[in-house]
């Protein structure tokens, strides 16, 4: 059975969706929450981080609605942790989604200390050579 | 959908009204089309027809500039003849024919000339005639007064969407760029006919509001919960007052630039640096929203690609993972791992139901530890191998996307940066050639009212978003204090009343969500049917859609939202669809009458429009007033033998306008 609701956690006085509509940083005040959920969770890939006080942000309905929300969390799941034992238990959705707030939860972080140094005026262009860095290291090598 | 009434304007007699002394516009069929033109210069009085209709009608003069409003209604030259304390009528009788019934529809205010008075004259009250006349001889004529006249012109042409009758440029130009969401939400609302729900939830609210406050007194710990609300409440109410005056700021702004340019564009010595200065104005308008919508797809793309390249390996794992397994013919899985694990626990084989012996058992034993994958996580690995080899290609793409989406966000920006080049260029020259101190301050005045503008119009959508932001905390406040005055004492009277009013409210509010929402699709299917039966453009949008917000937005075949980088014509377009739609779904098939169509639209877009505005005349009488340039030889041509009639407006003196028939522009 697939769990319902997939769960975020986060400290209520660092309301982040509230940060990132009042700043509109990178658009993202238009954004849907599971857009937002993903971004993070790619962020905070590395180092994931327990979760407190948690908070619903995105229905488990919409994750599977999705064409791509699974297939990133699915993959940052097996991606990082392949033990052929755990397989079945990693593709949990329980397991998947507790795994990919944690990745979340960190990068949710992130961002909020990239708002807090937000500029307007240069944000798009350092985020093109940051997405080039990524880009040579991640894919074409 | 209600029956759609035929009405048409037959004529229009004015008197002693602003520049016109005395005159009759009478306007004819053709066979064709219902068309009717009136020709002007700048200046000589064309919106102060469109005010004679509105103030007739209304007692309002919907579109008048800065310049009209400082000077009395009375015609100056009649003003002059006067002898002082002697008085004179103002009127604007209009002939309106629907369905046989012809009304005569008169608005008459008596004026005295005084010289103490304010602009040398005292307007006493208007008053206000509607005579009835029916086809059939046999029937009497009917006369109303005032109010009662008032309520036959609201079943005829409804104040409250009277601006979808009778309109101007700027309004089909700016309808949907400038988060003027607030026309589009009155006009469905008064469509909905929901105002009788709505009175009643107003008046529900303040009933129950009455037996809140009463519980408050009687419970002193709600006090603080209380408090919170109202100051919320008190909040979003005066940031929603912030709103509306910085909506009246900028209008005010765009009525002070507009009136000053009809007579610095007048100038002789900066005439056609005015008239360049115009066009690179618009174009720069047109590259602002492009670059805004361009800014808005790099952001969507930097966003995607910040979620796709950081997962690329983890991506690439999986995928060989799964291609891996697959080829070892571990996914999928043939035998259910469920079953055999269900079978090693009870005794009988769950395929065929047979006893299991020990030696069956270690064979099921041995093929379980064979079994990496439950039937679920197989099917997942199967299901998403393709979504990630096209997430994988995606990424793979990223350069050439980047270049892409880059390149065209860039190409806008030199564009427009090229273009306020000019523009700054040129108000210098025409400041420098400008020699009369008058026409220096209008073009300071302009200056400073754009930047003014500019500045408005950046705030305006942060006002928006904090004004949400406090509607939903009042909201949240509200809800706090109801639960807490719920457990206060569930039986009280009191707060059964309260609850008795709540859920009469909740009836009403779904009540009125409901029609509501009903008319927002309605109206929003009927505007894309109309817009893509007449658009030049075919296979080229997709639908119009109305947000919660009740923003309107165009929707390109590719899917995005494309209303920020529309031509000002297929945005006149859109507008001029939605008010068509307005007019079948209301049942009110009234005239249009616009103020310069086309004068928004760059000229090669302009046939187009004026084929969209012959082709809407057919079924639909148009009045439509152009300057002499606007109406240019393309657009006279579109409407050749299209036309029932067409007035030339001129000067007759400084202060007063003369109808004439012009056979030049024919």
């Amino acid at each position: 059975m697939s769990k319902k609701t997939l769960f975020l956690h986060y400290d209520k006085k660092k309301n982040i969706k509230e940060k990132v509509d009042q700043a509109d940083y990178l658009g993202m005040s238009q954004v849907s929450r599971l857009e937002l959920f993903l971004l993070a969770m790619a962020i905070g890939k590395k180092s994931p981080t327990e979760v407190q006080n948690k908070d619903s942000l995105v229905r488990g309905e919409y994750v599977h609605k999705d064409l791509d929300a699974l297939p990133f969390i699915i993959s940052l799941s097996i991606g990082s942790n392949q033990k052929e034992e755990d397989i079945d238990d990693l593709l949990n959705d329980e397991n998947l989604f507790s795994y990919a707030e944690q990745c979340a939860n960190t990068g949710f972080q992130v961002i909020e200390d990239e708002i807090e140094h937000y500029n307007p005026d240069d944000t798009e262009l350092e985020k093109i050579i940051e997405l080039n860095d990524i880009y040579e290291k991640n894919v074409k090598q | 959908m209600k029956m759609v009434m035929k009405m048409r304007i037959n004529n229009i007699i004015i008197k002693n009204y602003r520049q016109y002394k005395e005159e009759k516009l009478n306007f004819q069929n053709n066979n064709r089309s219902n068309l009717n033109i009136i020709i002007a210069k700048n200046g000589v009085g064309k919106t102060n027809i469109l005010n004679a209709i509105t103030w007739c009608l209304y007692d309002n003069e919907s579109h008048l500039g800065s310049d009209s409003k400082s000077l009395p209604i009375l015609n100056l030259n009649t003003l002059a003849e006067l002898e002082e304390m002697d008085s004179v009528d103002v009127s604007v009788e209009i002939e309106i024919l629907l369905e046989g019934v012809t009304f005569i529809v008169k608005r008459t205010a008596n004026c005295v000339k005084n010289e103490e008075a304010p602009r040398g004259v005292y307007t006493k009250p208007s008053n206000f005639e509607v005579k009835k006349l029916f086809k059939d001889q046999g029937k009497t004529p009917e006369v109303y007064y005032d109010q009662e006249a008032s309520q036959q012109i609201s079943r005829l042409l409804p104040k409250e969407i009277h601006e979808y009758f009778f309109f101007d440029n700027e309004q089909l130009n700016s309808y949907f760029v400038e988060n003027d969401s607030d026309t589009i939400r009155s006009a469905i609302h008064q469509l909905s006919q929901v105002e009788l729900l709505s009175r009643a939830r107003r008046h529900l609210s303040t009933i129950a509001d009455e037996y809140r406050a009463k519980i408050k007194r009687n419970n002193p710990d709600l006090e603080s919960k209380y408090a919170y609300k109202v100051e919320y409440e008190k909040k979003a109410s005066d940031k929603k007052e912030e709103i509306d005056n910085l909506k009246k700021q900028i209008q005010t702004s765009k009525d002070i630039i507009k009136e000053n340019k009809t007579i610095t564009n007048k100038a002789p010595d900066i005439k056609s640096l005015s008239e360049e200065l115009n066009e690179l104005e618009t174009k720069r308008d047109n590259l602002k929203a492009n670059k805004k919508q361009n800014l808005t797809y790099l952001q969507q793309f930097i966003r995607e690609y910040s979620t796709l390249l950081r997962l690329y390996p983890e991506l690439k794992n999986t995928h060989d993972y799964i291609e891996e397994k697959q080829n070892k013919g571990e996914i999928p899985v043939k035998i259910s791992k469920e079953i055999l694990e269900d079978t090693v626990n009870g005794d009988t084989c769950k395929i065929c139901g047979s006893e299991l012996s020990e030696e069956n058992e270690d064979h099921v034993k041995s093929l379980l530890e064979k079994i990496k994958f439950s039937n679920i996580a197989s099917q997942k690995l199967v299901q998403i191998k393709s979504d990630i080899q096209r997430m994988m290609d995606k990424a793979e793409s990223y350069p050439s996307e980047r270049d892409k989406v880059q390149n065209d966000y860039q190409s806008v920006a030199d564009e427009l940066d090229e273009t306020e080049r000019r523009i700054t260029e040129i108000k210098d020259t025409i400041k420098s050639r400008s020699d009369s101190e008058d026409l220096k301050k209008l073009l300071i005045e302009i200056e400073e009212q754009e930047g003014l503008l500019e500045q408005n119009r950046q705030k305006l959508p942060i006002l928006q978003a904090e004004h949400s932001r406090l509607v939903e905390a009042a909201t949240k406040a509200k809800d706090e204090y109801d639960k807490a005055v719920n457990k206060v004492d569930k039986s009280n009277e009191l707060n059964k009343l309260v609850n008795l009013c709540e859920k009469a409210l909740k009836v009403i509010t779904e009540s009125e969500n409901e029609l509501t929402q009903e008319m927002q699709q309605k109206t929003v299917e009927m505007t894309y049917e109309t817009f893509s039966s007449l658009i030049w453009k075919k296979n080229t949008f997709k639908e119009v859609v109305i947000n919660e917000n009740y923003e309107l937005d165009l929707i390109h075949n590719k899917g995005y939202p494309c209303i920020g980088s529309c031509s000002a014509a297929e945005r006149s377009l859109l507008a001029l669809s939605f008010t068509l739609s307005l007019h079948k779904i209301s049942g009110i098939n009234a005239p249009l009458v616009i103020d310069s169509p086309v004068g928004r639209v760059s000229d090669d877009s302009r046939e187009n429009f004026a084929q969209v505005l012959a082709n809407v005349s057919r079924s639909k009488q148009i009045i439509m007033f152009f300057t002499p340039s606007e109406y240019s030889d393309e657009v006279k041509e579109t409407f050749k033998n299209k036309i029932g009639t067409l007035y030339y407006l001129d000067m007759q003196n400084d202060t007063e306008s003369i109808i004439k028939k012009d056979d030049k522009y024919v």
